[in-house]
């Protein structure tokens, strides 16, 4: 492999193209022709949802899922064809935060380290850095199992930028992690990117979104149904937030109708407990 | 069962409501525990991960079971304090055991304080309901452990014998209760939380051994010629073991009234009871805080707990073995860790090794006449192959079991990791089970072939050695590939696996055999060890090169 005809590829071309990208698990079908180009150095919030197709399109992104129809390329490299070229060069902060909770934090950094082929000595070094800025350096040597979610949450941080990877995929990296370790892995994403790292952000959470990504993509029922800027899907409705923007977009109105059935059953109980009530005086 | 229990328990609703506890939340929450036991697999009994429906039912039959062959096997001793004092002692011990075992993760599992806790039930309700539910607990197994002596002893003994007996089983249950209290204080004190649910995995699979033992070596016991006339009397025991206590009464009853039965009877009234208000004044209140701190007594103790020692790293060439490339010894040591620590993995696999230790051991004392013959005479058998063929039965067990884990879903980071080659994980695991594992177990046993058999058996040790690599090989083709700690255990897995478990025991027998037959032949065993090494290298080569791509299912699951 010659680093120079890499470097100079990697440039030329987007670092994610999907073209026409379909995925069904046996009848249901998640994803509905997907088309995205994503450059360099952007970051990218992916939103839509529950059910929508996100974690999905994660999936084939980083060469986990294989069989799927159209056309995928990450970092240069073909997912179907060579789906260990594209692993080697992403980093991956899986969505549920699960771990083999026997193991210690260094024991399992040692581990993905070395699968990424580096030496244990440089994987050490990296591991205690990275998790002395989280506040875990003294947790190093201690099993996961009493771990709190948003220490688990560190350490798959930590897990998926060991390597030092080019493209960064995310999916609700931030849940259980207090606020100020939020702000810190925000400031580490934007600081990444500005060092030409891309990064593809799924969340659920719209002003995280709002905030730290320059370019927002909506999903619904597996079809990209809005791409821009934060500025540009504002175009429409000026002021809006981005959680109105989805909710319009996403729910075709019925989100208030659903609310209002909810709390029409509220009545009902306060009728049935006055009853009931009424009943048991005597 | 559930039904049943709560029958009984709403007879006694005019005693809750006196005691100013609200019924309708105190049956709530004892029916909402005993379902869940009712779905819980019980060591022991099922295999860890079984799903059971009935669990409370099953268990008490089951314990009825145990009693009847107990129970009758006590029917020859003719001194009931002998009599006794052996059934209290296995009662106790074994309704301790479960209790430790199958309830301690009922006792200490902290979901249900954010369930309760944020509803409004008073704290008397919620202690009523806790004891309720020990107490079923208690009872379902004493009473099924007890309910043939029971009758048996009403029967034969004495028509007093029922209110007695009746009254000694409350008593033992008391000190039963006393002592794991103990035993849970103790242990709290002195280990932090991982090695403390270590401990009761540890009790877990002595129990799975002790219902083994019951089975086994009880009956065998009885069947010694002198057990009739057992006393224990004169022994200095009766005064520290509680169960003699406990007996004692009975003497009494069969009229051997002296100062030993007295006081030994004095003993079994006065300490339950001084151990229960124990329990319930001093014990209970600090064991109880201890308990609703859950979530915070976790993280305490875990910060307090000493880090993981680090072993120094292995010489070159013991790397060499642990695999070629730097990604295969990476496997391997994630692997050999998550052996070493995974719980439900120690519960499925240690219960076997030690029945096939067991089973192995068995021609050095199933002779009759002293040790000393038995061992002198056994040198001059071929009895060796029987000892060096018992650990090819747990690699199979070992290989299937790897593959769960209750952290299954954390198996993700294989299909995320840039894995070039299959083969290696295939291998990785192959190696960690058997080096880790059965190794040992083979080399212990070898040791014993060596020191009865002497050099003259190292032929044939090395010919069971390549053969039982071999096996492993054949094993794990014949499994299926699979990642490991990747799976949920599900009770319909292991259906289809058991016939091929059979099979697998079935080529032991056959490969051990063909081994036997080579012993007649001059270097047959020279000859057939470099036959089996050749093979073993072509098995090792064509499964390190495979490769497959993880199941698609599966990584969409993960």
């Amino acid at each position: 492999m010659n680093p120079a005809a890499d470097q100079k590829r990697s440039a030329d071309e987007p670092i994610i193209a999907v073209k026409g990208l379909e995925k069904s698990f046996k009848l249901t079908t998640v994803l509905d022709g997907i088309d995205l180009e994503v450059a360099h150095g952007q970051i990218v919030g992916y939103i839509g949802p529950n059910g929508a197709g996100k974690t999905t399109t994660v999936k084939i992104l980083i060469g986990m899922l294989g069989d799927f129809n159209g056309a995928v390329s990450v970092c240069g490299f073909d997912v179907a064809r060579d789906p260990i070229e594209v692993k080697r060069r992403v980093g991956y902060v899986p969505e549920t935060a699960a771990l083999y909770d026997a193991l210690t934090p260094g024991e399992f950094l040692q581990f993905v380290g070395r699968i990424h082929g580096m030496g244990s000595e440089e994987t050490e070094r990296r591991a205690r850095a990275m998790l002395g800025l989280f506040d875990l350096e003294d947790k190093f040597d201690h099993r996961m199992s009493s771990f709190s979610k948003g220490m688990r949450q560190k350490v798959l941080i930590v897990a998926g930028l060991i390597h030092n990877p080019d493209l960064i995929v995310m999916d609700e990296p931030l849940t259980g992690l207090d606020a100020n370790s939020a702000v810190v892995v925000k400031e580490i994403l934007s600081g990444l990117a500005q060092r030409g790292k891309t990064i593809f952000y799924c969340s659920h959470v719209m002003d995280v979104v709002e905030r730290v990504c320059d370019r927002i993509i909506i999903l619904n029922k597996g079809k990209i149904i809005a791409d821009g800027s934060f500025e540009e899907l504002q175009a429409g409705a000026r002021g809006a937030s981005l959680e109105h923007l989805f909710t319009e977009l996403t729910s075709e109105g019925r989100h208030g109708t659903t609310a209002r059935r909810f709390i029409d059953i509220f009545d009902a109980f306060d009728d049935a407990d006055n009853v009931d009530s009424a009943e048991r005086a005597p | 069962m559930t039904g049943a229990v709560l029958w009984i328990v709403r007879r006694f609703g005019w005693l809750l409501s006196i005691s100013g506890i609200d019924r309708r939340q105190f049956e709530a929450i004892l029916r909402a525990k005993l379902t869940l036991d009712d779905r819980r697999s019980l060591s022991g009994l099922y295999g860890p991960g079984k799903k059971a429906n009935r669990a409370l039912l099953y268990t008490f039959i089951f314990y009825l079971f145990i009693g009847v062959i107990v129970g009758s096997s006590l029917l020859l001793i003719e001194s009931p304090l002998a009599s006794m004092t052996i059934f209290f002692t296995f009662l106790m011990i074994m309704v301790g055991m479960s209790l430790i075992a199958d309830f301690t993760n009922v006792l200490f599992d902290t979901a249900d304080n954010t369930i309760l806790l944020a509803r409004p039930v008073d704290g008397r309700t919620l202690l009523a309901a806790r004891i309720a539910h020990v107490s079923v607990y208690l009872v379902i197994h004493a009473f099924g452990l007890a309910a043939c002596t029971f009758i048996t002893g009403t029967i034969a003994v004495h028509p007093l014998f029922a209110p007695l007996f009746a009254v000694m089983l409350l008593l033992s249950l008391c000190i039963v209760v006393f002592l794991v209290h103990l035993f849970y204080l103790v242990t709290m004190r002195l280990f932090d939380v991982d090695r403390f649910r270590d401990i009761i995995v540890y009790f877990q699979i002595a129990l799975s051994l002790a219902v083994f033992g019951a089975f086994q070596v009880l009956p065998r016991l009885v069947d010694m010629s002198d057990v009739d006339s057992l006393r224990i009397d004169d022994s200095w025991a009766v005064w520290v073991w509680p169960p003699a206590w406990i007996a004692a009464p009975f003497d009494l009853l069969a009229g051997h009234v002296g100062p030993l039965q007295i006081v030994l009877t004095v003993a079994a009234v006065v300490f339950p009871i001084t151990g229960l208000i124990l329990v319930v004044r001093l014990l209970a209140p600090g064991f109880s805080r201890t308990l609703s701190d859950g979530e915070k007594e976790r993280v305490k103790s875990s910060s307090k707990s000493p880090a993981v020692s680090k072993r120094g790293r292995p010489s070159r060439g013991l790397r060499r073995l642990r695999g070629p490339d730097r990604e295969e010894r990476a496997l391997y040591d994630l692997i050999r860790l998550l052996l070493s620590r995974d719980r439900s993995f120690k519960l499925a696999t240690y219960p076997s090794f030690a029945i096939v230790l067991f089973i192995a051991c068995h021609p050095l004392y199933a002779g009759a006449g002293s040790f000393a013959d038995t061992l002198e005479n056994l040198s001059r058998t071929k009895n060796h192959f029987y000892l060096l063929y018992c650990p090819c039965v747990l690699v199979p067990t070992a290989l299937f079991q790897v593959r769960y884990s209750k952290h299954y879903q954390a198996a993700w980071i294989y299909a995320a990791l840039p894995l070039t080659r299959t083969g290696a994980v295939v291998m990785a695991t192959l190696k960690a089970v058997m080096f880790r594992l059965v190794a040992p177990f083979f080399g212990a046993l070898s040791l014993i072939v060596l020191a009865l058999w002497g050099l003259g058996a190292l032929p044939d040790i090395i010919l069971a050695a390549m053969i039982l690599s071999l096996f492993s090989f054949v094993c794990a083709s014949g499994l299926g590939w699979e990642l490991p700690f990747s799976r949920q255990r599900i009770a319909r897995d292991a259906g289809g696996q058991s016939a091929k478990m059979i099979l697998f025991v079935f080529l032991v027998l056959l490969v051990g055999g063909a081994h036997f037959s080579l012993t007649f032949v001059p270097f047959g065993v020279t000859g057939g060890s470099i036959l089996i090494g050749l093979v073993c290298v072509l098995f090792y080569r064509n499964i390190s090169r495979r490769t497959w791509r993880v199941p698609t299912a599966a990584a969409a699951e993960m």
